[in-house]
């Protein structure tokens, strides 16, 4: 036997299955599992129905909630099929306005996801083609187009290394922040090192002169150093909401800690945000196939959207939890749904599990004064003639 | 002593293509999306009735995005 031959070998082939795998793995547990003493509940408050038209359905795709005439609050929803916004007295549950807007390339709205109503004249629409944002006035006329690629041609594709791509919803929505529009979208796949240190996920768009600007990375501890974290864009996904004294609050899908942010400034201080009952979370060694990646997140918590309630000044994060049973007929549906309270410290004050994630839509989760409301799903409804709001409060536990 | 040198690089060079040939690209999807996803309802966003391409299907959430290089679905549409 030749060793002067065979060595070479050897360490070629274990370089070989040294570097194919990719062994950098973060995991991160939750410190204080276990350890929480709640003082609150959610609790049902309420609840409210929406009727809908022959050519509306549960399951909205984008909302928002805002104040309209006389300080009456509304709540707008996005039809796609329709092509329109319509807009409820939230009180009364009437429709005041429908907003259509033509699909065509040239004056209209191809293909809408979310949309901003800053004021009765001034309707931002997010266009996944071309990745802008429109602007339409009162009579739905395209009064600008704003590129969120700046301006780079969308189907030659390279842009996507560079700037977000964008889902939004009601739980994950476009913001306005004094004459800006903040919209946070995402990087869609496991970010590699070397995107991660620059790759900014938030857009920012000035609304007096639709100047475009991006800011926000990725939480290097959660998202660099090559973990890798599936190509689904579920454990990329970027939740937030506008907090007190001018800053952000961010929700990883991943991660126990929220991260709160100043407006206008980069970084973050992470605080914890976890629930008592969710475990350790890790990252992939390795591409999984597509049943053993829908068990496994079926296996895992994972965190969602955050929501700041202003009226009783207390932070909702809600918790896709883990099914520790799970088998390869579980569903991602089949998850129990939670909301975490904290108070506006970020202080535990308790989690209240509300159902599965079968029951709620929960990416429809939004708040009044009446408290958080979350879109039920109500399976008597077959005729699909409402929209169903369940409408959560805290209350102290006994 | 010359044929060991060049028996060890040809090693060390079929090592190093395989490594590369197996190495996958940030989008590679190589699952049977028909087979293993559990959806109600067929997305539309996965689709490819456009045929501009460009996107990739994201298996758990049925919806197609940007990816240079895959032609899973209509990006855009």
């Amino acid at each position: 036997m030749n060793v002067k031959l065979i060595l070479p070998a050897v360490i070629s082939l274990a370089l070989f299955f040294g570097c194919s795998s990719n062994s950098n793995v973060v995991t991160l547990k939750n410190d204080k599992q276990g350890t929480l003493i709640p003082t609150v509940k959610l609790a049902i408050a309420g609840e409210k129905k929406f009727p809908l038209d022959s050519i509306s359905a549960p399951k909205i795709p984008y909302m928002q909630v805002f104040s309209g005439d006389s300080n009456t609050t509304c709540l707008s929803f996005l039809n796609t099929y329709a092509s329109a916004i319509y807009i409820y007295d939230y009180a009364t549950a009437v429709v005041k306005k429908v907003i259509k807007f033509s699909r065509d390339d040239k004056d209209g709205v191809n293909n809408p996801l979310g949309y901003y109503l800053k004021n009765k004249d001034s309707i931002y629409i997010y266009n996944k083609k071309n990745n802008q944002l429109v602007l339409l006035n009162d009579s739905s006329r395209v009064l600008s187009r704003i590129s969120l690629i700046n301006e780079q041609p969308f189907h030659e594709l390279s842009w996507t290394f560079f700037y977000p791509q964008y889902y939004p919803s009601t739980a994950a929505p476009l913001m306005g922040i004094g004459n800006q529009i903040v919209f946070p979208g995402q990087y869609m796949f496991s970010l590699p090192d070397t995107i991660a240190r620059r790759f900014k996920f938030e857009s920012h768009i000035d609304c007096s002169n639709n100047k475009v600007t991006f800011s926000r990375q990725y939480p290097d501890e959660l998202y660099g150093h090559n973990y890798f974290w599936e190509n689904e864009g579920l454990f990329t996904n970027v939740y937030s909401d506008i907090a007190p004294d001018h800053k952000m609050v961010y929700s990883f899908p991943v991660s126990h800690q929220v991260y709160l942010a100043n407006t206008g400034k980069e970084g973050y201080t992470p605080v914890y945000g976890g629930s008592n009952e969710a475990g350790t979370i890790t990252s992939f060694n390795k591409k999984l196939s597509g049943e053993e990646l829908v068990l496994k997140v079926c296996q895992t918590d994972l965190y969602a959207a955050i929501k700041y309630d202003p009226y009783r000044k207390v932070y909702y994060r809600l918790l896709r939890k883990a099914i520790p049973d799970a088998t390869p007929t579980s569903t991602i549906k089949d998850k129990p749904l939670s909301v975490i309270v904290f108070d506006e410290n970020f202080k535990y004050m308790g989690e209240t599990t509300i159902g599965t994630c079968n029951d709620f839509n929960w990416e429809n989760a939004f708040v009044t004064a009446e408290g958080l409301n979350i879109e039920y799903l109500d399976k008597n409804d077959r005729s699909e003639a409402y929209l169903y709001l369940k409408i959560f409060k805290p209350v102290n536990l006994k | 002593m010359k044929k060991k040198i060049l028996a060890a690089a040809g090693i060390a060079a079929i090592a190093t293509v395989a490594f590369f040939a197996t190495k996958t690209q940030a989008s590679n999807n190589d699952v049977d999306l028909s087979s293993l996803v559990k959806v109600n309802t067929a997305s539309a966003e996965c689709s490819s009735a456009h045929g501009f391409g460009g996107g990739k299907c994201l298996m758990l959430s049925q919806i197609c995005v940007g990816d240079p290089g895959n032609n899973e679905c209509d990006f855009g549409w």
